[in-house]
């Protein structure tokens, strides 16, 4: 008899549209969310109450993002403000800064958020709210990453990715860019540190080492790339394009020339991915409504095979673990948040 | 989704002071009962309570695929991305262009990303004109090299708004203008109109990107006798010819075609009788991307004809008739 992973869902909560943004604080109690209504909220992940209502963003939540402490979260918008709050939902600084905030990050010791607005680099110290423009980019930024020892924050866009020093303020200027003739969507850094990595407008995925600059693609997919995700320890890299994840083995010299783990269990488009917290599962939903659980390939070019589909009843924007790996939380297009336990899984 | 289930998006294109933002005054405000998004270069100075309007950043970049036709508006993937993760969903997208831009990057966009391709679908080019002014842009002499924005933007037409048609001196002024546009573009209909003030199921949602909606609207466009020939750089050019064709000299032809005109041509249209195929294949071009696909099967007694017509720049009317009519099987 097949034993159930993912639970039914223990709590529900409706955001008033498509949930565009969502994070979980990671000491795990709380969580933000933003809708493309303009609603945005701080939810205790325990049973699904509002903590705080947050500032409405006209036109809808483009992006949100916790500390790595848990101690502050930011929202942006398509309105161009991004508003800084504590954990209670207390606003403690507000910023118009102009352009859509499409992506936001923080710095891995938490004290300098970085916002992709419009073509621009924007960085504002979570201490003193001043922010920092550098000089645009040639076209408008698609998403903002920190390298894994806060030194440098790179940024996506048509052109490639280009890199800001955020010691050498108030210079403006970038100090190094990495050239791509393609419209770059996505940004992740391997967790090792050794690894930038773009999904591409024109279906491939683009890596470079860091920082010697060297790159490769990987194509042959059908349609463009928007979600990335290294596990944690950074041995294999998922990537989801329409309703297939290919799996890249980034052990030892990388990926060039080795054959990826796949799975397609999937109808629809997949919309978000995200691995367990030190651990080896891969979440993923798609707009098919479905949320798999997946193992983590073993071996290059495996065929992987989900351990649990769960159908949710509703377009699926948004899946992420707790950080106790004891539940996930979901988010659908048409508002619904909704929690879930999931169980060990024994093999 | 099925074609009829996609959202139609209308490109609003035309120079300055044609009379774009009057319009989407008119179709903002007229009672139909539809629900609107408009997306706009700027913010201007419409606002109305029901509709939605977006400012977009005119983004234009290359596919990395080697095509130099292939540019998309990247600000509009991401811009209509986000509207159609919206609950309420929308009757009607407008996108309104500046007068200096470029129709095609806008068009491609709809070809080029999957995204928007699933659940969009592009309505009609309506390019605005001024119909005191037109005749002086379509006469403006340009540096070498330099494209006439208003010639290119009646090339793209699917639609022509003949605007501010009060201001001409008299009707001669009026049939003078439109002899102008239909050298360039003799498949758009024309609208006639002041102020703006149109009937809008004459741009909306007309399906012009339908071929069967295109040829029942002006089955005569395709006339080769109907033609007018000038000496013009942008012209239209209309294929007439009974048979069927060979299906391997035809995707040779089609692929030399683009290939080698595609940087010229800037809209085609046709609907083709392929030897051995019971549905007719019919297809839609903007430069060198090709939309086609076989839509309904041959009615008996139907005479099976190909009919083609393109607009474009320096367009050898006899090379194109001759290499077509080679694919003909014997």
């Amino acid at each position: 008899m097949s034993r159930r992973v993912i639970g039914e869902p223990t709590w529900r909560i409706d955001l008033a549209d498509y949930v565009a943004a969502l994070d979980v604080a990671p000491h795990g109690e709380l969580l933000v969310a933003g809708s493309l209504s303009g609603d945005a909220a701080l939810i205790d992940t325990d049973d699904g109450r509002v903590v705080a209502k947050l500032a409405d963003h006209r036109f809808g939540v483009l992006s949100a993002a916790w500390t790595p402490d848990g101690g502050a979260v930011a929202v942006g918008g398509h309105d161009g403000v991004v508003h800084l709050y504590g954990p209670s939902g207390g606003c403690f600084a507000s910023h118009e800064l102009g352009g859509w905030v499409a992506d936001l990050a923080w710095s891995p010791d938490g004290s300098t958020l970085a916002a992709a607005v419009g073509k621009t680099l924007v960085l504002i110290q979570r201490a003193n709210g001043c922010p920092h423009r550098f000089d645009p980019v040639a076209s408008t930024i698609t998403a903002v990453a920190w390298a894994v020892n806060g030194k440098r924050v790179g940024v996506t866009a048509y052109g490639g990715v280009t890199w800001f020093d955020p010691d050498a303020v108030p210079a403006t200027e970038a100090v190094r860019t990495y050239p791509w003739k393609g419209s770059l969507l996505s940004l992740v850094m391997s967790p090792t540190g050794k690894w930038a990595c773009g999904g591409a407008q024109d279906a491939s995925v683009h890596l470079w080492k860091l920082w010697s600059g060297d790159d490769l693609a990987m194509s042959g997919y059908p349609a463009k790339l928007e979600h990335l995700a290294f596990r944690d320890d950074g041995r294999w890299m998922a990537s989801a394009c329409l309703g297939e994840i290919t799996v890249w083995d980034f052990g030892g010299k990388g990926p060039a020339g080795s054959r990826p783990a796949a799975g397609e269990e999937h109808a629809r488009h997949i919309s978000s991915l995200d691995w367990e917290p030190d651990g080896e599962r891969l979440l993923t939903g798609a707009a098919d409504g479905r949320m798999i659980l997946w193992p983590s390939p073993r071996k290059q070019g495996q065929q992987l095979t989900p351990l649990d589909v769960c159908e949710t009843g509703g377009e699926l924007a948004h899946v992420a673990w707790l950080p106790d790996r004891s539940g996930c939380v979901s988010a659908r297009a048409d508002g619904a948040i909704e929690h879930r336990d999931i169980t060990a899984h024994r093999t | 989704m099925a074609p009829a289930d996609k959202v139609p998006v209308t490109v609003l294109t035309g120079f300055l002071g044609a009379g774009k933002t009057t319009l989407l005054n008119h179709i903002l405000t007229e009672q139909h009962g539809m629900k609107i998004a408009v997306i706009e270069n700027e913010f201007g100075e419409i606002g109305i309570d029901d509709a939605l309007v977006l400012d977009a950043e005119e983004e234009i970049f290359e596919m990395n695929n080697g095509c130099i036709c292939c540019t998309v508006r990247g600000d509009l993937i991401r811009i209509l991305g986000n509207l159609m993760k919206r609950r309420d969903r929308f009757d009607q997208i407008v996108i309104e262009t500046t007068g200096l831009a470029d129709p095609a990057p806008v068009a491609q966009t709809f070809f080029m990303d999957d995204e928007i391709s699933s659940q969009l679908r592009l309505d009609a080019i309506v390019t605005v004109v001024d119909a005191k002014h037109l005749v002086q842009h379509l006469d403006d002499h340009k540096p070498e090299g330099v494209e006439n924005e208003a010639v290119e933007q009646l090339a793209f037409a699917d639609r022509v708004l003949l605007n501010k048609v009060d201001l001409a001196a008299d009707e001669n002024e009026l049939i003078e203008v439109e002899r102008r546009i239909r050298e360039i573009n003799a498949i758009a209909p024309i609208v006639r109109t002041s102020h703006g003030k149109v009937d809008l199921d004459r741009i909306l949602d007309v399906g012009a990107f339908d071929l069967d909606r295109v040829l029942a609207d002006d089955p005569e466009f395709l006339d080769p006798d109907a033609e007018h020939q000038h000496d013009l750089s942008v012209t239209s050019v209309g294929i007439d010819a009974d048979g069927e064709l060979d299906v391997g000299k035809l995707n040779e032809w089609l692929g030399w075609l683009l290939r080698e005109r595609g940087v010229d041509i800037f809209r085609s249209k046709g609907i083709l009788s392929v030897a051995g195929w019971d549905d007719r294949y019919v297809f839609q071009g903007v430069h060198m991307l090709i939309d086609g696909r076989t839509d309904r099967p041959w009615g008996p007694g139907e005479p099976r004809t190909n009919k083609l017509v393109f607009i474009g720049r320096n367009l050898d009317r006899d090379e194109l008739e001759q290499s077509f009519r080679a694919c003909l099987v014997a």
